[in-house]
């Protein structure tokens, strides 16, 4: 088994659709870290999974999981790693012994105790069909068979999409539990920002096929600011502090990237703390510079 | 072999249903057929008129039991739209796994209808005699590598396929490609008369009954297995675009 440094590695990598391209995208998922990966519908982060997972080919660029190659040592990397989409892949006619059943052959460190655990956790039947599932249990039942198998790493695209919030709660709290060895680590892709505030530790941004952001959350958190202030004193903020400007009947909210120097260059406005959601929200809308 | 065990199970587990009704469906065809032949073990034989009765009876038997082992499943269709297929891709099985576990899925329902086929052979011979087993087995294996062939067709399709568009496109042109065949094997055999094609089928038929013919219909039918193992292995290593 290799050592590594890095659950995932991803250095400029590049897939071009016609209408969309992931353009030459690179960030880092270290070891017993929750990366929780942001970005509008359609901004490429399931291109991004699926390129990482070798379901999809990429044109260049590098991708490494736990140290490895992800398509010359794809048999090895598949033994190690879970993954759970946004859409339950069981046919509707097996029921959560079965799953067992045909899990515990594929993987080699398949533990049934701890499988049954989980579904006794998640008050899952046992004998009734996946068919009869809730949304909710469909999802308990993937996350279920993916952390019984001593995954070191968890890759999860929209896994609490559609759920409400106390199964997502419930989840996000096994995921904690899931990587306290810290030998474990969990790529996230969601759009349900405060999902991701509860317990990523760190945060990639990506829009139009293009990483925005990367780094620690808190960082990241604490070095954006909403500088609240009139419409006419717009034009003394300097541009390159500025993300965007959101204007409404009452003044304007500037989204700026440097939160303490703001607060020193502009004392006489309000600046707030800004949400992963805000981030977001004033990135996607970087280009118009003002919207409201 | 625990890895096989597991794809096995799961491959039987969705496919059970279709081939339950099938073998069924072949089960009470032969209970049928069997039932006038042990009422009628008394009466006096007409010997020319068994005979080709019987080949009848055995070529019926042996391509409903054909059908019954190797008409598509439609797995391969229920995994892409449950999103199976996809899922697979990052599961521990390989491509090659996979098509073997596919294939020996299948194997054991053509053993199991080669089996009820056998069996009837035997018991019409205990009650009535003259039916030709080796004939009506080699019948069998044909029908079954012909049903084989149409299964790796439409896997091949759905192989080629990126979308619907594609699937639809694919699937009508097979579907030109088997009117113009037919129409091509009409005219190769209806071209010299009736009578001659008449001649010419009894001689195949009689030909059926030798050794020979279960070498040629073995290679045959592990010709089509082999390309079916194939398909499929491309069919589960292929990416999506």
């Amino acid at each position: 088994m290799t050592a590594y440094e890095n659950a995932i590695e991803i250095n400029g990598v590049t897939k071009r659709y016609d209408g969309f391209t992931l353009d030459n995208i690179s960030f880092d998922v270290p070891k017993g870290c929750i990366m929780g990966f942001i970005g509008q519908n359609g901004a490429g982060k399931t291109t991004t999974i699926r390129s990482l997972l070798h379901i999809t080919d990429i044109d260049s660029g590098e991708m490494r999981l736990l140290g490895l190659d992800h398509v010359r040592d794809e048999n090895e990397i598949k033994q190690r790693i879970a993954v759970v989409f946004d859409e339950l892949p069981f046919h509707d006619i097996f029921n959560a012994k079965d799953m067992a059943r045909i899990f515990e052959g594929m993987y080699p460190e398949w533990d049934n105790s701890a499988y049954m655990q989980y579904i006794e956790r998640f008050q899952l039947p046992v004998k009734k069909k996946i068919g009869q599932f809730s949304k909710g249990m469909k999802m308990k039942l993937q996350i279920a068979c993916a952390l019984s198998h001593n995954a070191e790493l968890l890759v999860m695209d929209e896994a609490t999409t559609g759920l409400d919030p106390v199964v997502r709660d419930e989840i996000l709290h096994i995921f904690m539990e899931y990587l306290q060895s810290g030998e474990r680590s969990i790529l996230m892709s969601s759009h349900i920002t405060s999902d991701l505030e509860k317990i990523a530790d760190m945060v990639t941004f990506i829009d139009r096929g293009k990483v925005l952001l990367t780094g620690y959350k808190d960082e990241m958190i604490e070095s954006h600011g909403i500088l609240k202030c009139s419409t006419d004193k717009i034009a003394e903020i300097d541009s390159e502090d500025i993300v965007s400007i959101r204007t409404n009947n009452f003044g304007a909210e500037v989204m700026v990237k440097d939160r303490e120097s703001a607060a020193y260059k502009y004392r006489d406005c309000v600046i707030d703390p800004a949400s992963l959601d805000d981030i977001m929200l004033y990135y996607v809308h970087r280009d118009m510079k003002e919207w409201s | 072999m625990k890895l096989y065990r597991s794809l096995i199970y799961r491959e039987l587990k969705l496919t059970r249903r279709h081939y339950l009704f099938m073998l069924i469906l072949f089960l009470l065809m032969l209970i049928c057929v069997l039932i006038p032949i042990l009422l009628s073990g008394d009466e006096e034989p007409d010997a020319a008129a068994d005979s080709s009765g019987m080949g009848m009876l055995g070529l019926m038997v042996a391509m409903v039991g054909g059908a019954a082992a190797g008409l598509e499943n439609d797995l391969h269709k229920a995994d892409i739209n449950v999103g199976w297929k996809r899922y697979a891709i990052v599961l521990p099985p390989t491509a090659v796994q996979n098509a073997a576990a596919d294939l020996l899925v299948k194997l054991m329902y053509v053993t199991a209808s080669g089996v009820l086929t056998g069996t009837f052979c035997v018991l019409v011979n205990i009650f009535a005699g003259g039916m030709d087993s080796l004939a009506v087995m080699n019948q069998f294996l044909m029908f079954t590598t012909v049903f084989f062939l149409f299964s790796l067709v439409y896997d091949g399709i759905l192989m080629l396929a990126k979308n619907d568009k594609d699937l639809k496109k694919y699937g009508t042109i097979a579907s030109f490609a088997v009117i113009a065949l037919y129409f091509l094997l009409n005219r190769a055999f209806f071209s010299s008369g009736m009578g001659e094609l008449i001649e010419k089928s009894k001689k195949f038929l009689g030909s059926m009954g030798t050794a020979a013919f279960t070498v040629f219909a073995l290679v045959l039918f592990v010709c089509v297995c082999t390309a079916h193992f194939i398909v499929m292995w491309r069919a589960y290593e292929r990416r999506e675009p």
